[in-house]
């Protein structure tokens, strides 16, 4: 797969960070550039935390982690205003969502209080609390994980929820060779993490975003788009077809990912590349209700032609 | 590009082609046969296809058959040989579903086909079943895994959703006057009159059991002895046959009457230009004239159905003022010396031609003559042995000899070749008049009534004219439908589904086929608009409304279909680039894009690594990108063009062997 040069460096430091992942890495970022939000669904110690740092400190951006717990408040993420009792004024202590990178693990263990309250800022970009409105800084990126094993006490977020996110990735375990790697060079790891470079500042995330809205996308590629937006909607496979959002967002990140792939127009093997990250979630099979398995979606998916 | 059904489209050929079978050439019915017997078999057997000098071969044998088979003489016939060869050889090539569509409008064709040979309701019936089935298969080939229930029932409800579009155009769409068709489209033999009359010629007719026209009367129906149809007048003799008056003129004098029939004849085509008429007639069609001989000349032959209106005086006065020259007396010299004596006799003892008439009808209805079909054979003197030795005929013999007769005896005489009675068809209300009906008979001229009807036949045989051939022939132990051995309730029920079946088939004729152009301009004048009789109005009417929607129509498509832009031009010639992958076997599967397919090709066939990605590139530039101009177009066009897989592989293959 061709690669933009820029994104060449950043996909090969993190990796040598995160090992045998740059499929994931590279649909990290492309969620990052579209602008969108991160969901990492995958059991712990699989390297979510790794991948969310390593990509802050690549791209020079502040990086913050909230373990979500259940009895998380509100507060505890937005922030808090608290009476100072020198000026006789309350003062407002950001939370930790006041940040660039924002690491929310175990979302699914908040309640839905506190889980919405994050999604609103995502969605926003901005704050409010006790009446005052805060902007979040930019870039604003959340990558969230939650377990999907593990169901005792969580709070699984509601489809609607789900729908924040631009994009849901599993990691997977590593294949033998990486992890040959990892078990064996634990130490150069760990020495890896912090020797790495900046590749970007700030600015130059910003900068990029700006330019992966301008790819372009052509008729023919729209009419695929919109093939496939149709085939959910009017085919016997699902229980809900796909929202105009989630057009929207499949524009996005098939734009994103043209621009990563080094073109400045995208193609529908664009799309097809960031299908199943992007709908996967947003999808329930009609006969159970349940996701559809990322293989058998694939499939499904073919059904509809380029035109 | 997957399998194309060939089944089915042999199917709808054998369909559309089914009708035909009987006016093609033997030879082309057995190329149809063998190629097509050859398709199925290579389909089940799994043979190779075809190769296309193999191919080209059979194209040229086929075409040059059509060609020596018809000669110069080039008519319709020829063409839908030419077709029917065609038809028989496009399934060896189809590969694409542009070959099956090919095949599908070929079907169609053949079955529009048809409608130029036939034009009864049974085959228009049978018509509305081919298109059926070829609408199905069109269907079967655009979507081969469908079910085929499904597919013929969404033909069957585009065939009724298109009734009311052929029924508005079949009522507005703009009719020519007269024969649409020119040419005919077959010119074999029919049987009916022709413009001479041997003897013999009238008895063989009668053996035909087809219907000649049909007439639906206005007035009150004639009776029987009255329906004398007038065809053609037969002037010279030259003993042995009968020929008409080489120049005719349409200056005749007048007739009168009192009892006017007016009435529509239907006549099932001839090849001839003779129209027949009740005697005699005062008012024709435009179609015809009506000549000094009061019989009906069309303005061309009739090689096509065709309807006219007449009406006839049935007691008819005629104006006596010219007495007709000597070529009514003309006989062949040194011919029936007996029947000449006799005439002479007669003329030396009647002074009257009324007396002469009579003493000729005494003579035939005194002497034992017999009215039969098979008569004895006659000598160079027909006459004489007819008349004096076998005294057996048929009505031509007895016409023959009486106006020989006449003409001995100083009558002038001539004979009237046409059709006696009909078969009343109570169901439908009109009269079937069949080639077995054929008749002849003779007028004679007389001072004061001018000429006057003689039918010798009747002298003979009165219930020839009163109840018909059949009653008049019975005994003559005759095979067929002449003769009676069937079982009578058999009969009698074949009979009634005979003339149910005849009433609707008039019925259809009348309204359908014989809807013509100024029956069109009566329909529109009802309806408040008024036309011309010339094409004036179809080139307001009709035309600018049809050129509108076409633009219209022609717009939409513009804006629908691919292959305007340039973007939409590039998907076609990417098309073709997919052609020839496929060609190779490589066809992109459907939710593949460029750059996988690309990828996928070179993984398999590196050697066509740098014209695939070139390729791909400059479609996904064309088709994707920022808009590229027509220039970028014509390049991809001609790299495409150039791009040959099969040769790039074999090149790459010889050097690695090396």
């Amino acid at each position: 797969m061709e690669l933009h040069p820029q994104f060449e460096t950043i996909v090969g430091q993190v990796g040598q960070v995160v090992l045998g992942k740059e499929e994931q890495i590279r649909m990290a970022l492309t969620c990052l550039f579209a602008g969108g939000h991160l969901l990492i669904e995958d059991i712990p110690g699989i390297g979510k935390t790794t991948l969310a740092k390593v990509l802050s400190r690549c791209m020079g951006l502040k990086f913050r982690r909230v373990q979500f717990t259940s009895d998380m408040l509100p507060g505890d993420i937005l922030g808090s205003s608290i009476f100072d009792q020198n000026t006789g004024a309350f003062v407002f202590h950001p939370g930790p969502v006041f940040t660039q990178v924002l690491l929310a693990d175990e979302i699914n263990r908040a309640t839905p209080k506190t889980q919405s309250a994050l999604l609103e800022a995502m969605e926003e970009g901005q704050v409010t609390s006790d009446g005052k409105t805060r902007g979040l800084s930019a870039p604003f990126f959340v990558i969230a994980t939650q377990n999907p094993m593990e169901l005792s006490g969580t709070f699984p977020l509601p489809e609607s929820q789900l729908d924040r996110f631009l994009m849901r990735i599993e990691l997977g375990y590593p294949d033998r060779e990486a992890e040959r790697l990892l078990l064996g060079g634990d130490r150069a790891q760990r020495l890896a993490l912090n020797d790495l470079q900046r590749c970007l500042s700030p600015e130059d995330v910003l900068a990029l975003q700006k330019q992966v809205d301008q790819v372009h996308v052509a008729d023919a590629f729209l009419n695929y788009l919109q093939d496939l937006l149709e085939f959910t909607r009017t085919g016997k496979h699902f229980h809900m077809g796909l929202s105009p959002r989630a057009g929207l967002a499949l524009v996005h990140a098939a734009r994103s990912w043209a621009f990563i792939s080094g073109r400045d127009y995208a193609l529908p093997e664009d799309i097809q590349a960031v299908l199943i990250s992007v709908v996967g979630h947003r999808l329930r099979s009609r006969d159970d209700l349940a996701e559809i398995p990322a293989r058998r979606l694939k499939l499904l998916f073919q059904e509809v032609p380029v035109p | 590009m997957q399998r194309q059904p060939v089944r089915p489209l042999i199917l709808a050929l054998v369909v559309a082609m089914a009708p035909l079978v009987f006016h093609l050439p033997w030879w082309a019915v057995g190329w149809c046969t063998v190629s097509w017997g050859y398709l199925l078999l290579r389909e089940r057997q799994g043979w190779p296809a075809a190769s296309r000098g193999f191919r080209l071969a059979v194209f040229f044998v086929g075409v040059a058959a059509v060609l020596l088979s018809a000669g110069l003489r080039f008519d319709g016939g020829d063409f839908i040989a030419l077709l029917a060869v065609m038809a028989g050889i496009k399934p060896l090539e189809i590969r694409s579903r542009r070959d099956s569509m090919v095949t599908v409008f070929l079907a169609y064709f053949l079955t529009i086909t048809s409608l130029f040979v036939f034009e009864n309701l049974s085959m228009t019936l049978y018509l509305f079943v081919s298109v059926w089935m070829t609408t199905g298969v069109l269907i079967h080939v655009n979507d081969p895994r469908g079910s085929v229930s499904r597919q013929l029932r969404l033909s069957a409800r585009l065939i009724l959703m298109a009734v009311p579009l052929m029924m508005l155009l079949f009522l507005l769409f703009p009719r020519l006057s007269g024969s649409f068709w020119g040419s005919p489209w077959s010119r074999q033999s029919r049987s009916g009159f022709s413009s001479s009359m041997r003897i013999g010629d009238v008895s063989r007719l009668v053996l035909v059991d087809e219907p000649a026209f049909s007439v639906t009367f206005e007035s009150p129906v004639p009776d029987a002895d009255q329906l004398y149809w007038r065809g053609i007048v037969f002037q010279r003799f030259d003993g042995a046959g009968w020929y008409p008056a080489r120049r005719q003129t349409n200056r005749r004098g007048s007739v009168g009457g009192t009892d006017l029939s007016r009435y529509t004849v239907m006549l099932e085509p001839h090849g001839q230009r003779h129209l027949f008429v009740l005697d005699l007639p005062v008012t024709a069609d435009p179609v015809a004239t009506i000549m000094d001989d009061h019989t009906l000349l069309a303005r061309r032959s009739i090689w096509q159905r065709f309807q006219y209106h007449s009406a006839s005086f049935l007691d008819y006065l005629q104006d006596d003022a010219e007495v007709p020259s000597d070529v009514y007396l003309q006989l062949p010299s040194n011919r029936n010396p007996r029947a000449a004596v006799l005439g002479n006799q007669w003329a030396r003892n009647h002074a009257a031609p009324e007396a002469v008439v009579s003493a000729a009808l005494a003579f035939f209805r005194d002497n034992g003559f017999r009215y039969t079909l098979r008569p004895d054979r006659l000598g160079l003197n027909a006459v004489d042995d007819f008349l004096f030795t076998s005294r057996k005929g048929f009505c031509e013999h007895f016409a023959t000899a009486f106006t020989v007769l006449m003409r001995a005896a100083g009558v002038p005489a001539r004979i009237v070749g046409g059709y006696q009675g009909g078969k009343w068809n109570a169901l439908g209300e009109f009269l079937t008049v069949r080639q077995s009906d054929a008749h002849v008979w003779c007028e004679v001229w007389m001072a004061g009534r001018g000429w006057v009807r003689v039918d010798p036949t009747f002298t003979v045989a009165p219930d020839r004219i009163d109840a018909g051939i059949e009653s008049a022939l019975a005994g003559d132990g005759l095979p067929g439908f002449l003769g009676r051995n069937r079982g009578e309730m058999l009969a009698r029920w074949t009979e009634t589904l005979r003339q149910t079946w005849e009433a609707v088939n008039i019925r259809w004729n009348l309204w359908f086929m014989g809807f013509s152009a100024e029956d069109q301009i009566a329909l529109l004048k009802r309806l408040g608009v008024s036309v011309g009789r010339q094409g004036g109005w179809l080139l307001f009417m009709i035309l600018p409304p049809l050129f509108i929607a076409g633009v219209i129509l022609a717009g939409r498509m513009r804006r629908a279909a691919p292959g305007r832009r340039p973007e939409d031009k590039a998907l076609n010639v990417y098309g073709r680039f997919l052609d020839k992958m496929t060609r190779i076997g490589m066809p992109k599967a459907p939710h593949q894009g460029p750059l996988d397919f690309a990828r996928r090709v070179v993984e398999q066939h590196p050697m066509l690594e740098r014209d695939v990605d070139d390729i791909t590139r400059r479609y996904i530039g064309l088709r994707y990108g920022h808009g590229a101009g027509m220039d970028a177009l014509k390049v991809f066009r001609l790299r495409v063009q150039r791009f040959n897989p099969r040769r790039t592989i074999a090149a790459a293959s010889r050097k690695s062997g090396v």
